[in-house]
């Protein structure tokens, strides 16, 4: 329970850190906007997550 | 990654040693971000709005090209390198200095085996979005996810590091088929929004 608790805290601040990332950045640029670079954060966000046990 | 930098956090204070890796990783992620991302300024400023259709083609194109790889659906050889992040940085750099390097060579994504082929759509999308906050906000994402994820198995692994690498690796072809789906998601929603 506290493994399964501390796993998701830590995808949850991921994921929180992924949104105002995406935020930030896509205000920056009107021509692609918040939506697609919510998407691309989000990509990377599930990559980045998913490669722990590369070296 | 979690083999080696698991049994390393016993030696010293293990906070202080993940924090380095987090920290390494969003430099990375950072570092990379900001180099492609003025390379995209500099195509932007060549090619004008024009790299927004260009971005629009690319981009999604190679996202279903590897999410087709990733899944297993095309059989083709993956682009990847042998190198991977030097196991021995720890004592020609020293302890903590070693694992931020770390943090830092896996942040910036391609230096090093690539596991997944949508992994180099990162990199291709913070280049051709030609901006540079939202390319720093692509790999920086990357490399603090991937960091995080580290911390996350050293911190649930209870001193037992093979035991969790093992429980990983089974679960390799499993992540590479998520990460496949979710590249297919992602081409579908940037062609829609």
């Amino acid at each position: 329970m506290a493994r399964t608790a501390r796993v998701g805290g830590i995808v949850g601040l991921a994921g929180a850190f992924g949104l105002v990332a995406a935020m930030l950045a896509g205000e920056t640029n009107p021509s692609l906007g918040v939506p697609t670079v919510f998407v691309l954060v989000s990509l990377s966000l599930v990559v980045g997550l998913s490669t722990a046990a590369s070296p | 990654m979690v083999g080696q930098i698991g049994p390393l956090v016993q030696v010293g204070r293990k906070k202080t040693a993940l924090a380095l890796h987090v920290l390494g990783g969003v430099a990375g992620g950072l570092a990379i971000g900001v180099v492609l991302g003025f390379l995209g300024v500099l195509l932007r400023a060549a090619i004008g709005d024009a790299l927004d259709t260009v971005f629009l083609i690319v981009v999604p194109s190679a996202l279903i090209y590897a999410a087709l790889v990733d899944l297993g659906l095309l059989p083709v050889r993956s682009l990847t390198w042998v190198r991977q992040t030097p196991g021995d940085w720890t004592c020609s750099m020293g302890h903590y200095p070693g694992i931020f390097a770390w943090g830092f060579d896996l942040g910036l994504g391609v230096t090093t085996r690539i596991p997944y082929q949508t992994l180099l759509v990162l990199p291709l999308s913070a280049f051709l979005v030609g901006d540079l906050g939202t390319a720093v906000a692509i790999t920086t994402a990357y490399g603090a996810a991937r960091a995080l994820a580290v911390v996350a198995a050293v911190t649930s692994a209870k001193d037992d590091f093979p035991a969790v690498c093992d429980a990983i690796s089974e679960r390799v072809l499993t992540l590479k088929k998520l990460v496949g789906a979710s590249a297919l998601v992602i081409a579908a929603l940037i062609v829609i929004s």
